[in-house]
């Protein structure tokens, strides 16, 4: 549509609101320099055009934001943060585990591990075949005597139900007794050690204290200058050489003022059959 | 947009929208708060607004605001009925300018914020129509009658002068 006398004023609003292509532009250009009489009316709508002011927005600072500042740790650090803590609690658990074995082994315990390791073994050969020996002598006198032997076919694993308190009661014993499964009542489970060898079967041996005047008498395994602390004695059965292998282990302490003069005393005996 | 791309806007745009909101509501206070309320917005939303588009997204939450409040005042028609008188107390400075900025209190609230994005910002009809969420030929239609009473109010002026 082109610029007419009809329709000029909008073409000299589209002019002044910079709407107009280049080529309408010189179009309403050329029509206002030919029309003068429409000179002050375009002059008039042109004057309507707001110029701009200074105004300035004083508080702008107020409106500056920053972002919230947040720690980010290098990745890097974070794998040798988690490598070192790693490392300080194997460590801990180590010497944990380590500490509480020794104090097993001290006091005449066998670790949780060679506890395991014993019933695996029982279970290769379920059929176990434990001896009951009774001695009332010296651990050297033992040797010398033919123990009383049965059989019976109870898996050691059963062994292992036996509670805690039953343990402790057989622990201040003065007399050393060698007995079977039979009297599984009188057994401390944690006393059953480890076996090395298929070929070798164990036998239980528990320190306990017998009521029997007689049998007290004849306890020569009750030392005079030691009182027992704890006793306990691993059997090993080795059905080849017709013999039973074993040691005694005690724990003992010299006097009740000395507590600290623990000693852990052990004897080897072998018994032929 | 980060931060640095909002204060950016800060430092470019708040006079501007200072600017077109203390002529539309000619309340420094009123003014300022609305300023402080669109830039607020805009931080809020920093993440999804594109910096090409802040400005117009500025001016779009202002002017918004802007109509509202001054729905809520009322203020449009008190202003709309004050007397010339003004006018006449300044015979002997009568500078095109003054005389302008006066006369806008003759237009509507949409006519003068339609004449400020358009002389102040330089907004094409179609910016103007997405600010103000109107289509072009409304835009353009307001745009026309508004420069045609600032025009008729000169020329009357010019006759009083």
């Amino acid at each position: 549509m082109d610029i007419n006398r009809n329709n000029y004023e909008t073409f000299f609003l589209n002019y002044l609101d910079r709407e107009l292509s280049p080529a309408d532009r010189q179009s309403v250009e050329k029509f206002i320099s030919e029309n003068a009489d429409l000179q002050k009316e375009f002059l008039l709508l042109q004057q309507t055009i707001l110029s701009p002011t200074d105004i300035i927005f004083e508080p702008k600072t107020s409106l500056f934001r920053e972002e919230e500042k947040r720690r980010i740790i290098p990745f890097y650090r974070a794998r040798i943060a988690a490598a070192v803590a790693v490392l300080i609690l194997g460590s801990w658990y180590m010497r944990t585990i380590v500490f509480k074995n020794n104090v097993r082994n001290l006091s005449g315990k066998v670790p949780i591990e060679a506890r395991k390791n014993n019933v695996v073994k029982e279970n290769k050969s379920p059929a176990v075949v434990s001896h009951v020996i009774k001695t009332h002598g010296d651990a050297k006198k033992n040797s010398t005597i033919n123990p009383v032997v049965k059989k019976q076919d109870r898996s050691y694993s059963r062994l292992n139900k036996e509670p805690e308190d039953q343990v402790a009661s057989k622990k201040s014993s003065s007399a050393l007794e060698i007995q079977s499964a039979d009297s599984q009542t009188g057994i401390n489970p944690e006393q059953i050690p480890t076996v090395s060898g298929t070929q070798t079967q164990v036998l239980v041996i528990v320190a306990k204290k017998s009521n029997d005047p007689v049998q007290n008498e004849r306890a020569a395994l009750k030392e005079q200058d030691f009182q027992s602390d704890d006793a306990i004695s691993v059997v090993g059965l080795n059905d080849r050489n017709k013999a039973i292998a074993g040691f005694f282990k005690k724990l003992t302490k010299r006097a009740p003022a000395d507590e600290n003069a623990r000693k852990l005393r052990v004897s080897v005996f072998q018994i032929s059959y | 947009m980060t931060a640095e791309e909002y204060n950016d806007c800060v430092k470019l745009y708040a006079d501007g929208l200072y600017r077109f909101m203390l002529k539309s509501t000619r309340q420094t206070e009123d003014a300022r708060d609305l300023v402080q309320s669109s830039f607020e917005k805009l931080w809020e939303h920093r993440t999804d607004v594109n910096v090409l588009k802040s400005k117009s997204y500025l001016f779009t939450i202002g002017y918004h605001k802007m109509i509202d409040l001054n729905r809520k005042n009322s203020r449009i028609e008190f202003r709309e009925t004050i007397p010339d008188q003004t006018v006449q107390t300044q015979r002997n400075t009568p500078r095109l300018k003054e005389l302008l900025e006066k006369a806008l209190n003759r237009l509507n609230e949409r006519q003068r914020a339609l004449v400020l994005l358009k002389d102040y910002e330089g907004y094409t009809y179609e910016e103007i129509a997405e600010i103000t969420g109107l289509n072009i030929t409304q835009v353009k239609v307001t745009l026309h009658r508004a420069r045609l009473i600032l025009k008729e109010w000169l020329v009357s002026v010019e006759h009083v002068l």
